[in-house]
C-alpha cells in the first residue's frame, strides 16, 4: 500500500492540477492563422516567381498569358490574403500587448499617487496618523461631519439672530 | 454535511471551491445540443449522485467532466482551476479517475493483468494487488482468470478496484449498477460510500436510483439536457417517478 494519507491526496490532487496544460482555443487559433498566413505569403510569392520565369522563356504573348493568370493572379491573390491574415493577428497580439501595458503603467502610476497621498497626510498630522483611517474613508467621513457641523452653526447663528429680533 | 446549495453554488462563493464544478456546460453531437448549460458542483468528500432517464444527458456530463469531450459552451472547473479542454489522460494522470459504463476491463487479460493498468499513476503492482484483494477478495481468489469470464458483477467489482487503487481524488462512476442484481449493487455501493471517508468526491451517474440514493450525500435530476432538481436524496426521491414517467420537464 502507498502510505499517502488522504490529505496527502487532496493537496498533492490541487497541485497537480494546477501544473495541467490546459489550452487556450483562441490562442491556439489565431497562432495557427499567423502561420497559415506566413505560408500562403511565401507560396504566393513562389508561384509569381515561377510564373515570371516561365512567362520570361517565351516571346509570345498567347503563351505569356496563361502563366500570368494562373501563376501570377493566383500568387498576387495568395500574398494579400496572407498578408491580412498576419496583419491582422500580429496587430491583435501587438495591440493586447499595449493594452496590458497601460493598463500595468496606470496601476503603477496610482499607486504612485496613493503612497504620495499618504505621505502628505503622515506630514499634516505630525505623524499621528496611524489612529486613523485610511485616507480615502476618512477623508468622506470627515467633510460629512465638517458639513454637519457647519450647517448645525449656521443655525444656531440664525436662531440666535431671531431670538435678537 | 453537504447541501444542496453546495452542489449548484458557484465555487467564488465565499466556502471553499468544489473539487468538481461545471458551469453553464453546452454539449453536442455534431450540431445536435444535447446538454442545454448544465451547472452541478461536487464538493470534496462528498457523494453526488445524478440520476435521470435514459438519454437525459447524464453520459455526455459525465464525459465532458473527465475531459473526454469538449464543451461547446461553459467551463469545467477541477480544484478550482479552469480545465476546460485539458485532455483526458492528464486529468486522469492528476487524479480525476472514471469508471465507464459498461464496466471496461479488458476481456482477454487476467483479473492480474488487468489490475496492471492501475498502475499509471505510480502505485506498485504489489500494492495495487493488496489494496484490490482487500476491497474485494473475491477477485483474489480469481486473480489468474480471463476478465472476460468473469460474471458480471465481478467484472464491476474489477473494474471499480481498479479505479480505487489508483486512489484518486474524484471518482465518476457510470452506470455502476447496470445489469448486474440488486444485491451485488448495494455491495458496491458500499465499497464506494466507505471511499468517501478518506476525502473521496464521487460523482455517480445512474439511470437505477434505489441504491445509489442510500450512499449519496446529494441527488440532482437530469432531464432534456439540464439539471432540473437538486436535493437530499430523500427530497429527490419522491421527485423520481416524476421524472422517469415523463411528469416533470
Amino acid at each position: 500500500m502507498t502510505d499517502s494519507t488522504p490529505t496527502d491526496t487532496t493537496e498533492g490532487f490541487a497541485a497537480r492540477v494546477q501544473e495541467l496544460h490546459v489550452p487556450e482555443p483562441k490562442a491556439d487559433r489565431e497562432a495557427l492563422l499567423l502561420k497559415v498566413g506566413v505560408a500562403l505569403v511565401v507560396v504566393g510569392l513562389v508561384l509569381i516567381l515561377v510564373a515570371w520565369f516561365q512567362a520570361s522563356g517565351t516571346a509570345s504573348v498567347a503563351e505569356q498569358v496563361p502563366y500570368a493568370l494562373s501563376g501570377g493572379l493566383l500568387g498576387i491573390g495568395l500574398v494579400i490574403l496572407g498578408s491580412a491574415l498576419v496583419i491582422r493577428f500580429s496587430l491583435a497580439r501587438l495591440f493586447r500587448y499595449w493594452l496590458a501595458r497601460i493598463v500595468y503603467e496606470h496601476q503603477t502610476q496610482t499607486d504612485r499617487t496613493v503612497e504620495a497621498l499618504g505621505r502628505i497626510e503622515v506630514a499634516l498630522t505630525g505623524g499621528s496618523s496611524s489612529n486613523r483611517r485610511p485616507a480615502a474613508a476618512a477623508g468622506t467621513d470627515h467633510s460629512s461631519d465638517h458639513q454637519t457641523a457647519s450647517v448645525d452653526s449656521v443655525g444656531a447663528a440664525h436662531r440666535a439672530e431671531h431670538s435678537e429680533s | 454535511m453537504v447541501d444542496a446549495e453546495d452542489v449548484i453554488a458557484p465555487a467564488d462563493g465565499d466556502g471553499p471551491a468544489p473539487v468538481l464544478e461545471l458551469r453553464g456546460v453546452k454539449a453536442a453531437y455534431g450540431k445536435i445540443e444535447v446538454l442545454h448549460g448544465v451547472d452541478l458542483a461536487v464538493p470534496k468528500g462528498a457523494v453526488v449522485a445524478l440520476l435521470g432517464a435514459n438519454g437525459a444527458g447524464k453520459t455526455t456530463t459525465l464525459a465532458v467532466a473527465s475531459g473526454q469531450m469538449t464543451p461547446t459552451e461553459g467551463d469545467v472547473f477541477v480544484a478550482g482551476r479552469r480545465v476546460t479542454g485539458a485532455t483526458a489522460s492528464d486529468l486522469a494522470a492528476a487524479g480525476l479517475c472514471t469508471v465507464p459504463e459498461g464496466r471496461g476491463v479488458f476481456r482477454t487479460l487476467t483479473v492480474r493483468e488487468n489490475l496492471r493498468m492501475a498502475t499509471y499513476r505510480g502505485v506498485s503492482m504489489g500494492d495495487v494487488e493488496d489494496r484490490a484483494f482487500e476491497i474485494f477478495p473475491k477477485l483474489g481468489e480469481r486473480r489468474s482468470q480471463m476478465a472476460g469470464t468473469l460474471s458480471g458483477g465481478e467484472q464491476q467489482m474489477l473494474s471499480l478496484a481498479r479505479a480505487l487503487v489508483t486512489e484518486p481524488a474524484v471518482l465518476m462512476l457510470d452506470e455502476l449498477s447496470m445489469g448486474l442484481a440488486p444485491m451485488i449493487v448495494d455491495d458496491l455501493y458500499q465499497q464506494v460510500g466507505r471511499i468517501t471517508s478518506g476525502g473521496v468526491s464521487v460523482l455517480v451517474v445512474e439511470q437505477f436510483a434505489r441504491s445509489v440514493l442510500g450512499v449519496a450525500d446529494v441527488a440532482a435530476i437530469m432531464a432534456n439536457g439540464r439539471i432540473t432538481s437538486v436535493g437530499t436524496p430523500a427530497e429527490i426521491e419522491s421527485e423520481l417517478s416524476d421524472t422517469y414517467l415523463g411528469a416533470s420537464s
